[in-house]
């Protein structure tokens, strides 16, 4: 059997592979992308949270670390973790990128030098800010602890085009998919109109490794039952954190790359809910709405999330077991919810296990347990302050934004992935997702991993890309030519 | 096109499913408004919660399902309320209870909270009833792409 050929393979379809995949496509590259994950219509997502831990993430939920003190939560669908997540997209501060530029000796990573592509990027996806006018419940309890208290807070800015939540819509449904196609995902933005250029995808397909030769790269998986191989000049590795991660091992490169699987972070989470005598109601609308914008936290190592979650996951995260649960969640009408998220400075560690299994090493040290003790306390006391009745914390932490294991940098024993996206000693394959990371920014990733597949683009095609926003207006163009 | 299907698990059988329910009936009894667990039927949506699973985990899963659903039922409230007890121990000390913890009462808040029960006398979930808990989602044909 003869393989076709393709430009460019790239291996997952996430935020990375997803606007990847669009600027090498309408550069007229022949692009194919391979996606472990299924591809659903947008009206046919699930509509319950059981079918949707069963049938859009990895594991059918969760993946705990080595000592289940952290559960981690990653998509596997076309679109990756973009539709399940809550699309927050933030630009990284000086803070984040400074100390970027000192692991990875990357002068790049700078506000300036990454600015033009976030700007590309933003320009192609429709960005709102969450209006005073959207808050629930929650929204409220959290801005009026913030305002007491005397701590700085921001509207949060989503990825979103019309969510129409004054019509009484509730945003929660969509972290098993937006139904609406309002929230930017992949699969509503970038791979749609990398399609329109001839994209090829093909899902369900689960990769299992790759060989780098001097022609090309051979990818090789699993499309159901079948044993599947395909032939690339070039490859990316956008399998997300622990995907790439895990191919790279699987492909018997741990020994070339002494920096494999090193160096993964996560932002630990930490829920506390509150029960109040009146009806939170803290599911209702758009169930995130602001953010902490205050100094003193960013330079404590942690933020405060104004979130809230569905039956399944609060029952999961309540204390208490029998009586005390029925109570609580008889209330869960009554809950509010605000969360602590960690900037984590103490490495975790990847590695494959004897069964073939991936192992995420991953222990909360002094400055993570410091850090969440000191954003508990804040959580208390706005609690406190609002006048709850009873305040509860979630027995264990949560890892939603999966970072590390494949850092970019400059030196072969600190980083797998050089400055130009290849990784070291293989110029044919590359690494474009939030497996880059040399450290936690301890800011919402997926902005910055899409700015950072921008970045990869330009550099695997050897050119500066058209300005921002002319992306968006080809692809529609061409949809309505072809209409 | 249609949605993309999971098959449940195979192998999960109706002594799987009764012995599920009664581990459910000592964390979820049901009270004047919440039915209990059993009474939810929720048992009968376990396959279909482990089929995102690694197969190694669903087998585990189910082994772990007939041990502490063959227990007595004071042994089986001892249990979780050790395991409850362990969740806060840090590092590998705690990590049993967790694991436990995940596999178990993972399950069971999934398979009775996800509103997919029709218990409620107008056919509708008695749990989300009891919650008052319902989403509202307005999609028109052109949210169909
Ligand atoms: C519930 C939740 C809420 C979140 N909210 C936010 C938020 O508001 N803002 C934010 O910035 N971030 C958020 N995140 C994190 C964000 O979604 C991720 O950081 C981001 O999607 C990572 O992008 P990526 O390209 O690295 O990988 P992913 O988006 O995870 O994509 C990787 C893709 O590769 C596929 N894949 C993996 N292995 C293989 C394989 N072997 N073969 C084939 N395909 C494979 C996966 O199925 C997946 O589709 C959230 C995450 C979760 C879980």
């Amino acid at each position: 059997m003869t393989l076709s050929r393709y430009d460019y393979i790239i291996v997952g379809s996430g935020a990375g592979g997803g606007v990847l995949a669009f600027h090498l496509s309408r550069a007229g590259k022949r692009v194919l992308v391979l996606e472990a994950g299924q591809r659903w219509q947008a009206k046919d997502y699930p509509d319950n949270e059981l079918d949707a831990s069963a049938r859009l993430m990895w594991s059918g939920g969760v993946e705990p670390s080595h000592d289940a003190s952290l559960m981690l939560m990653r998509g596997r669908v076309l679109g990756g973790g973009t539709v399940i997540n809550q699309c927050l997209l933030d630009r990284f501060d000086s803070v984040a990128l400074d100390d970027w530029a000192e692991r990875s000796s990357i002068d790049s990573f700078n506000v300036t030098a990454l600015g033009r592509h976030y700007d590309a990027v933003e320009a192609d996806l429709s960005l709102q800010s969450i209006p005073e006018s959207d808050w629930n419940g929650n929204a409220r309890i959290y801005a009026d602890g913030f305002d007491q208290l005397g701590y700085r807070r921001a509207p949060l800015r989503r990825g979103q085009s019309r969510c129409d939540v004054s019509a009484g819509n509730d945003c929660m449904r969509c972290l098993g998919g937006c139904p609406r196609s309002s929230k930017q995902s992949m699969a509503a933005t970038f791979l749609p109109r990398a399609e329109q250029h001839g994209l090829e995808i093909v899902t369900g397909c689960h990769v299992h490794g790759v060989v780098h030769g001097s022609a090309g790269v051979t990818v090789y998986g699993r499309v159901g039952q079948e044993q599947v191989q395909f032939f690339g000049a070039q490859c990316v590795l956008a399998a997300g954190t622990l995907g790439s991660s895990r191919i790279l091992m699987n492909s018997g490169l741990t020994h070339a790359l002494p920096a494999l699987g090193k160096g993964f972070f996560c932002h630990p989470q930490f829920v506390t809910f509150a029960r109040y005598a009146e009806p939170v109601d803290a599911h209702r609308g758009s169930f995130q709405a602001l953010k902490s914008d205050d100094p003193r936290f960013r330079a404590a190592g942690f933020k405060l999330e104004n979130v809230f979650m569905g039956p399944v996951a609060a029952a999961y995260l309540l204390p208490g077991g029998a009586q005390m649960h029925q109570r609580l969640m008889r209330g869960y009408r009554h809950l509010a919810c605000i969360e602590v998220a960690v900037r984590d400075v103490t490495p975790g560690r990847l590695s494959l296990g004897r069964n073939g299994q991936l192992n995420i090493r991953k222990s909360l040290g002094a400055p993570e347990r410091r850090r969440a003790r000191e954003g508990l306390q804040v959580i208390r006391d706005i609690y406190r302050v609002t006048g709850a009745k009873e305040v509860m914390q979630a027995p264990t932490g949560i890892g939603l934004h999966l970072m590390g294991g494949c850092a970019q940098g400059v030196q072969r024993d600190t980083s797998v992935v050089n400055p130009e996206f290849a990784v070291h000693g293989m110029p044919r394959l590359h690494v474009v997702d939030g497996s880059l990371f040399p450290s936690a920014p301890g800011i919402n990733p997926s902005l910055t991993i899409m700015a950072l597949a921008h970045r990869a683009a330009e550099a695997l095609l050897g050119c500066t890309l058209p300005s921002a926003g002319i992306a968006r207006g080809q692809s529609i163009a061409i949809a309505e030519a072809s209409a | 096109m249609s949605r993309p299907s999971s098959p449940p698990i195979a192998a999960f059988s109706r002594r799987h499913e009764q012995a599920l329910a009664r581990i459910g009936d000592v964390l979820i009894p049901g009270d004047d408004t919440l039915p209990s667990y059993s009474e939810s039927g929720a048992a009968a949506l376990a396959p279909r919660a482990l089929a995102g699973a690694r197969p190694v985990d669903q087998v585990m899963m189910m082994r772990l399902i007939t041990v502490v659903g063959a227990l007595p039922r004071p042994l089986i409230a001892l249990m979780l309320l050790l395991i409850r007890a362990g969740l806060r121990l840090p590092g590998l000390v705690g990590a049993p209870a967790r694991l436990l913890d995940l596999a178990l009462k993972g399950v069971i808040m999934n398979t009775y909270y996800c509103g997919l029960d029709r218990t409620a006398p107008d056919g509708s979930s008695a749990v989300f009833q009891a919650l008052d808990f319902r989403l509202q989602m307005h999609v028109d044909d052109e949210d169909a792409r």
